[in-house]
């Protein structure tokens, strides 16, 4: 089944893809960079094209950061890291 | 076929979406959590704060429970889009999105891919291999890429 992908995704679809690609090559970065973990324990961290482009205390001003660099939120991976990870009971 | 992965450190299963909120005008990249003890699909605050959501413009309300009790979501509207391995299509879901309450006690746990989608899926979920690995049975809209 094909849409319509301005009424489904408010643009390009190839725009939507490629963005999905580097976003997941961002976050495959961060799952096997174990040395992000040593490095940036209980910080809150953004992750773009396979890089760390900010590094906060909190996730307000980890926006604010990324935001004042201009980088488009939804290209970055945000995750608070922790080096003891707690058991996650979902 | 979709294509997600392990955390190195965690060992748990994500898988990257599109989300699109249409009538709050907001979209975003998530990293879910592939979670099959998820009823529905749900973003946590922190995915919620990235992509700009106003929670003051949510109104339908709801309440979503897990080990830790209840605690209070909203629900809207929403599709959630996948590219495949290949990177030459999109599969898109269209949902009833949950979204966790910023005040709820989250703000570090991911947002969880349920099986209001997952069950539209075929999965291989193979830990030893680093595989996790889903055919799109159905889908609400698709999009071929050239």
């Amino acid at each position: 089944m094909v849409r319509d992908s301005t009424e489904w995704l408010g643009g390009s679809a190839q725009a939507v893809a490629e963005s999905l690609v580097d976003f997941t090559k961002s976050a495959e970065f961060l799952s096997e960079e174990s040395s992000l973990v040593q490095e940036y324990d209980q910080k809150w961290i953004g992750v773009c094209a396979g890089e760390v482009r900010a590094v906060e205390d909190n996730l307000d001003a980890l926006l604010s950061s990324l935001d004042s660099q201009g980088i488009p939120r939804s290209n970055v991976v945000v995750r608070f890291v922790e080096r003891e990870q707690r058991a996650l009971f979902l | 076929m979709l294509q997600g992965r392990f955390g190195d450190t965690s060992g748990r299963p994500y898988m990257s979406g599109r989300v699109i909120v249409p009538r709050l005008n907001v979209a975003g990249n998530v990293s879910f959590i592939f979670d099959t003890g998820a009823d529905f699909t749900l973003l946590m605050p922190a995915d919620a704060a990235t992509m700009n959501i106003d929670f003051n413009a949510l109104k339908k309300t709801s309440s979503s429970f897990g080990i830790g009790g209840t605690a209070k979501a909203y629900v809207e509207p929403a599709n959630v889009f996948f590219v495949n391995r290949d990177g030459d299509r999109l599969f898109g879901f269209n949902i009833q999105l949950y979204i966790q309450d910023p005040a709820a006690n989250a703000m570090h746990i991911p947002s969880l891919l349920g099986r209001d989608i997952i069950d539209r899926l075929r999965v291989t979920y193979d830990k030893s291999a680093k595989k996790l690995l889903a055919d799109v049975v159905s889908c609400d809209a698709e999009f071929g890429l050239t």
